[in-house]
């Protein structure tokens, strides 16, 4: 069963996220990114990840993307005009993606045994665990990722605000 | 639980609090604020300055092992607040003439630093990866800094993609280790290798880990292969994102667009601050995590220190603008210390450092005469306008020729100490071609920072430049900039004998 | 032996000059820069004299403070004192200070006077740091600091292009050679774990003579290579003729007294390494005789006064190196001085001409000048008689050793002999070849008038004059000593007391011939060999009197004849050339074509910098300025990940 599962939001994923390029209005791609983030969610979950599953849900597709919506409505974003300028992007760029992936694939195939395959839906991740490891043994990055958070609202602030002199 | 030390966090505390003040003080008083933040600012950093100092009797490991006071950490952190201070200093006439608000500048700047500072003492990729983001996330806002001009901002924007394409590599790379080694904990990293390569007893791996075994660590099932491939995968992709960072080749195309359009003093601090930071985890990554790969990685460090010298230096022969030849330059310097790092010995690690140092001291002049002379808008920023300065400013050209022939690396210089200790380490390693090669780097380096001096001694100038005073506080941190040059080279002692330390440490206590 | 020399106050009385002019020497005036300038090299002088006078039998050493002390590698700031930095140091000074008064009067009326003594006396503290430091580091930041100094003065006529150019060539391509030194100084430390001569010398007096290629042949390679940088040898000597752009004084100091025999010094001073590495003393031999012949033949065909000088000096510093090649480490030395004082008095002389003929430097344009110049032409006489080695002159007496030495010496042989009596004859061709163009001969100073290019040197026009006498009594106290400077080493077979010898002896006790030279030749043979080179000598004159004074056209007639040959050497063989195409041009071409014009170019075009300057519509400004290079960007860093993970990969598998 769970291979079944597995393969479908995998096809999903992939196929959203290549919709999600393709896409020449940015409230498709938006959209599309939903959908990405959605079936990544399934994956988690059926990893036993059910914390991180939930929090993909409500932070990316909920949070997130509304406003990403909010916002290509608000600018009223027309659709996306193609410069395709540079020559090495255009040639090279799937080429080279691809071999990178291949590459990738390769080594980690080679790596792993077939035997030594995650195995869904039994996974020791309960919240619990997270929130103890999170807020015992990971305490400090857990702290620090605020200035991270006050860095970003600060660079927003001082990149968006309107010139007051 | 363990120790909940606050006193090991305590330099990066301050300056976060510190952080967060200069940003309310800012928003609150509209009028001359500049000078009340900018003592604030200071403060902060010769009380995180102080913080430190007062660590050295506090060593040890904090946060279940995940953040490490030690001499390494320490010399690092003295290092960025020296950055963080001078970049201070040199940059009040800068926005002041830009009409760049200052709270917020200086806030990016003291956040940088505590990201910096957590990236120097981590021993954990996780918090390694978190102050890589905020000093990255940062800078990326203090390129951007000048709203108005558009090659602020296009460098900005530039700069932050391509820096997350470069933390995502990062970021794969710590998952994957992760995957080979079930921790991401350096010091524990280095042990399940040791003990892999060692042929230690099965289980060992595991349940040093985490108190569940995970299914996932590949080392748990299998420890008699060692899984090199693997490995070998989560060094390169870690490398790729350090590299980035340092702009190392061949990964620094990004250099020198962002370091022309970013402002001069960000420049400056990007130059230093930042890549040292890099160095930082480039080290402890290496040296400590992966020490054992060390024959895989260490060809990865060779091809890359080679390349970036001479793509450095090439590329920066044929420059007109003062800024991107700087960054060229960056790339190089860049070089010079990867090829101390190939030599992965205390001799070459203590060389990165005294190198760190010394190349943050005069870079910061350099650029510091460079945002001088730059004026309003940054508009004289080409080499010909540079021309006569030696008779125009005698002063100021004294004091860029002393960074400059500190760069070449002349004599009674930091620079050359700097190079004669990378020379000396690499040597000492028996990597003869590599040494060739910085040797032949630094021949051709001489000729465009020479075209620096010819123009301001030996050209008249083509167009009226006009010279600004210079301020008390360009006066200070020039002075500072170019004694501490000088000093470097005749009584490099004290730095010399810290770095020494720092190394050792490193590499013995692991 | 006094306590306490203070001999670190050598270096920096100079030093405090440069300073002094260097920050009050604009508002000064000429005068007073002067005074300063030349004051603070008399008193070092002076300093310099009571060293020599204090020196005893053993090296004396001051050390100061601790540079470096770290735990794997210390260096001091210590100078050492022994005969061989005493003679240096005064022949650094001594002749420093006759050129400083020289240029008083030759520099006068001309722009940059406070920027020029003060580099002069920075030079001296560079060369006397050079001279006196008790280690290699030292040593080197002297060495490198020499280098810069050269650098400056070369292209003090900055407003000449090629005088910039000639300054930028002089210290590259010095820096190549420097780097020699400083991996031979690495690799000094790790094998002596100390880089004091006092520990070093003696260190490798005691270990066994290198009969293979050992460490200590590969340092005393390695030294070779920053000396043939300094000193102007083959394979890098093409920055000097380059470098005679420069104010003559500075060609006459730098590029010809001093700093370019530096690099006989350090091979001089690691003399105890060396003679136990017979092969590279072998290379040190080659590349000395090769290069005394080589650039004595360009010097036959040369016009350019100062070039013709430059050349030579090349070749005599080839003697020098040659020397040193055959363990005649004090003969080099003696040669060394006696070359300082009659090529400082040629240059110097030159100067004069020069200065007289309002910038004209072509020897074809010269002629009949000993009537307008009585005093330049005596004292020039007597230095070319110096350089030609006829006896009683100073250069005979330094030369004849290095010939017999180059003969009889274990290190030696009929080669290196015969490169040095060819090198001899022509030497003293084409010194006289010069000598007769200039002084004698017709006046063809009607059509000699200022040519133009040389805006900067002083611009005289009408009859030629002799020079002030502030410029001609240095000329006459460098001739004094080009003909009786010899005399301190006259050897025992003419009967003299071989003083020089005697006394250099204690820095050369540790270089004695480690095998004993079993070989003795009488007296007879002795004679016969310096009668020869005395004949050689005088046939070359002979032979330029004939050409040059004589039957001017047999000159004209022999270059017709021999075209092809004539044409190679008037172009120096070509070697500049070569070395452009060889090594500059694949430089520049990587760096501009594809680092700068592909790489940086293309990223700057696509850019908002590279539309700013092509003016475009907004908004296509603006979407551009959104999409810039980012992707290719990102695809090169794609590019490098997986060459570079590939790399990984196939290491591990």
């Amino acid at each position: 069963m769970y291979p079944l599962f597995f393969f479908v939001f995998a096809t999903a994923a992939v196929g959203f996220a290549i919709n999600l390029l393709v896409q020449r209005h940015p409230i498709h791609s938006a959209l599309s990114l939903i959908g990405v983030m959605a079936s990544l969610a399934s994956l988690y979950l059926m990893l036993g990840a059910e914390f991180i599953a939930a929090v993909q849900v409500i932070v990316y597709a909920g949070a997130i993307m509304v406003l990403f919506v909010f916002v290509i409505m608000l600018l009223n974003a027309g659709e996306e005009e193609r410069t395709d300028r540079s020559r090495l992007a255009k040639y090279l760029g799937m080429p080279l993606f691809l071999v990178f992936l291949v590459t990738l694939a390769t080594i980690l195939s080679r790596q792993f045994s077939p035997n030594s395959m995650v195995q869904f839906g039994d996974f020791p991740g309960h919240t619990a665990d997270i929130g103890r490891r999170l807020f015992q043994n990971f305490l400090l990055p857990f702290e620090v990722v605020s200035i991270l958070i006050l860095i970003a609202i600060v660079g927003a602030v001082v990149l968006a605000r309107k010139e007051t002199y | 639980m363990p120790a909940w030390n606050l006193t090991a966090i305590l330099p990066e505390a301050i300056l976060t609090v510190v952080g967060i003040v200069v940003m309310l003080l800012g928003s609150f008083s509209s009028q001359n604020q500049d000078r009340g933040c900018r003592t604030v600012t200071l403060m902060g950093l010769a009380g995180a300055t102080v913080a430190v100092v007062a660590q050295r009797q506090h060593q040890g490991a904090f946060f279940d092992g995940m953040f490490l006071v030690d001499p390494f950490g320490i010399f690092f952190h003295l290092l960025f607040f020296l950055i963080a201070a001078l970049v201070v200093l040199s940059s009040a006439d800068y926005l002041q003439a830009e009409k760049l608000t200052v709270g917020e500048f200086y806030t990016l700047l003291l956040f940088g630093t505590v990201g910096m500072g957590l990236m120097a003492s981590a021993n954990d990729l996780i918090l390694s990866f978190i102050g890589l983001e905020i000093s990255s996330l940062a800078s990326y806002v203090l390129v951007g800094f000048r709203r108005g001009v558009a090659s602020s901002s296009e460098s900005a924007l530039k700069y932050f993609l391509l820096g997350s394409f470069a933390t995502a590599f990062f970021l794969y790379g710590i998952a994957l280790l992760f995957g080979a080694t079930g921790s991401t904990r350096l010091t524990q990293i280095q042990e399940i290798l040791r003990n892999v390569s060692g042929r230690a007893t099965a289980g060992a791996a595991g349940t040093v880990l985490l108190p569940t075994p995970s299914t996932l660590s590949s080392l748990a099932q299998g420890p008699e292969q060692f899984p090199t491939a693997l490995l070998g995968l989560a060094a390169s992709l870690l490398f790729v994102g350090l590299a980035f960072k340092v702009s190392a080749a061949p990964f620094q195309v990004w250099t020198p667009d962002v370091y022309q359009g970013a402002p001069t003093p960000v420049t400056a601090f990007l130059s230093t601050g930042p890549k040292a930071a890099a160095f930082a985890v480039f080290l402890r990554v290496f040296l400590v995590g992966l020490e054992q790969t060390a024959d895989q990685w260490s060809a990865l460090l060779w091809v890359s220190a080679a390349l970036s010298m001479f793509i450095g230096n090439l590329a920066a022969l044929w420059q007109s603008n003062m800024k991107r030849l700087l960054a060229y330059s960056s790339i190089a310097h860049a070089g010079y210390m990867l090829v101390a790092f190939t030599a992965h010995s205390v001799d070459g690690t203590s060389a990165v450092l005294f190198y760190l140092v010394a190349y943050a001291v005069m870079n910061l002049g350099a650029f510091l005469v460079v945002t001088h002379l730059g004026n309003r808008g940054e508009r004289y920023v080409e080499m010909d306008d540079y021309a006569g300065l030696g008779y125009r400013s005698p002063l100021l050209a004294a004091c860029l020729t002393i960074f400059l022939l500190s760069l070449i690396g002349i004599p009674l210089t930091g620079g050359f100490l700097g190079k004669f200790y990378v020379f000396r380490s690499a040597l000492q390693a028996d990597l003869i071609g590599l040494t060739i090669l910085s040797v032949v780097n630094s021949a051709i380096a001489a000729y465009y920072y020479l075209r620096v001096m010819v123009a301001m001694y030996m050209n008249a100038p083509e167009r009226p430049v006009p010279l600004e005073p210079v301020s008390s506080s360009v006066g200070v941190t020039l002075f500072i900039c170019a004694g501490g040059t000088l000093w470097l080279g005749v009584f490099p002692q004290s730095i010399l004998r810290l770095a020494e330390n720092a190394a050792q440490w490193l590499l013995g206590a692991g | 032996m006094e306590s306490n020399l203070q001999l670190w106050l050598i270096p920096t009385v100079p030093l405090l000059g440069a300073l002094w002019n260097g920050l009050w020497g604009k508002r000064s005036s000429e005068r007073a820069v002067a005074s300063v300038a030349v004051g603070a090299v008399a008193v070092s002088f002076l300093l310099a004299l009571r060293a020599f006078f204090a020196l005893g039998d053993a090296p004396y050493l001051e050390s100061y403070f601790s540079w470096i002390a770290a735990a794997s590698f210390q260096a001091h700031f210590n100078f050492y004192l022994d005969p061989l930095s005493a003679v240096m140091a005064l022949i650094v000074t001594g002749v420093g200070l006759l050129i400083h008064i020289y240029a008083v009067g030759y520099m006068s009326q001309e722009g940059g006077y406070y920027r020029f003594f003060c580099y002069m006396n920075l030079f001296l503290f560079f060369m006397l740091t050079l001279v006196l430091a008790g280690n290699y580091l030292l040593m080197f930041v002297g060495w490198e600091g020499v280098g810069l100094c050269s650098y400056l003065l070369i292209g003090f006529y900055f407003r000449r292009e090629d005088a910039a150019d000639a300054g930028k060539k002089a210290f590259i391509t010095t820096r190549l050679g420097d780097f020699g030194f400083l991996i031979a100084l690495l690799m000094i430390y790790s094998t002596f774990e100390s880089l004091n001569y006092s520990e070093v010398l003696p260190a490798a007096a005691s270990l066994p003579v290198e009969s293979t290629a050992g460490p200590l042949t590969v340092i005393c390679l390695l030294l070779l290579v920053g000396a043939a940088g300094k000193s102007a040898q083959v394979p890098l000597y093409v920055w000097l003729p380059d470098a005679m752009l420069g104010p003559t004084p500075v060609s006459a100091l730098i590029h010809a007294a001093t700093m370019v025999t530096a690099g006989v010094y350090i091979i001089a001073r690691s003399s105890a390494l060396y003679v136990h590495a017979p092969q590279a003393l072998f290379m040190v031999a080659l590349v000395g005789g090769i290069t005394a012949f080589y650039a004595a033949t360009i010097g036959i065909v040369q016009t350019d006064i100062k070039r013709i000088l430059a050349y030579s000096t090349i070749s005599q510093i080839g003697y020098m190196v040659m020397a040193c090649g055959v363990a005649a480490f004090s003969a080099a030395i003696f040669h060394l001085m006696t070359h300082a004082f009659f090529k400082a008095l040629l240059f110097l002389g030159a100067g004069s001409v020069i200065h007289a003929l309002g910038g004209e430097q072509d020897i074809r344009k010269m002629g009949g000048l000993r009537h307008y110049l009585p005093r330049t032409y005596w004292s020039f006489l007597i230095a070319c008689l110096a350089i030609a080695a006829l006896p009683p002159f100073s250069g005979f007496f330094s030369k004849d050793p290095i010939l017999w030495e180059a003969y009889v010496s274990p290190y030696g042989g009929i080669l290196f002999w015969l490169l040095g009596i060819l090198t001899a004859g022509i030497t003293s061709f084409y010194i006289f070849r010069l000598f007769f163009l200039t002084f004698h001969g017709h006046s063809k100073t009607a059509v000699a008038t200022s040519s133009g290019i040389h805006v900067a040197e002083p611009a005289h026009h009408g009859v030629p004059h002799e020079s002030p006498p502030i410029m001609t009594w240095p000329l006459m106290i460098l001739a004094a000593l080009s003909l009786a400077g010899g005399w301190v080493g006259i050897p025992a077979l003419w009967r003299g007391g071989d003083h020089w010898n005697l006394f250099l002896a204690p820095a050369f006790r540790l270089a004695a011939l480690p095998t004993e030279h079993a070989v003795s030749h009488d007296a007879a043979t002795e004679i016969i060999f310096t009668l020869a080179s005395i004949l050689v000598s005088v046939a070359g004159i002979a032979l330029a009197y004939l050409l040059y004074c004589r039957r001017p056209e047999l000159a004209a007639a022999a270059a017709a004849r021999l075209r092809g040959l004539h044409t190679l050497v008037l172009n120096k063989y070509y070697v500049d050339e070569i070395y452009r195409s060889l090594f500059v041009q694949p430089l520049v071409v990587v760096s501009r074509e594809l680092l700068w014009k592909g790489m940086d170019a293309a990223a700057i075009d696509g850019s908002f910098q590279g539309l700013a300057n092509r003016t475009r519509r907004l908004g296509d400004r603006v979407r551009r300025m959104q999409s810039g290079n980012i992707r290719s960007y990102a695809g090169w860093v794609v590019l490098g990940a997986i060459l570079l993970i590939s790399f990984m990969v196939g290491l591990a598998s």
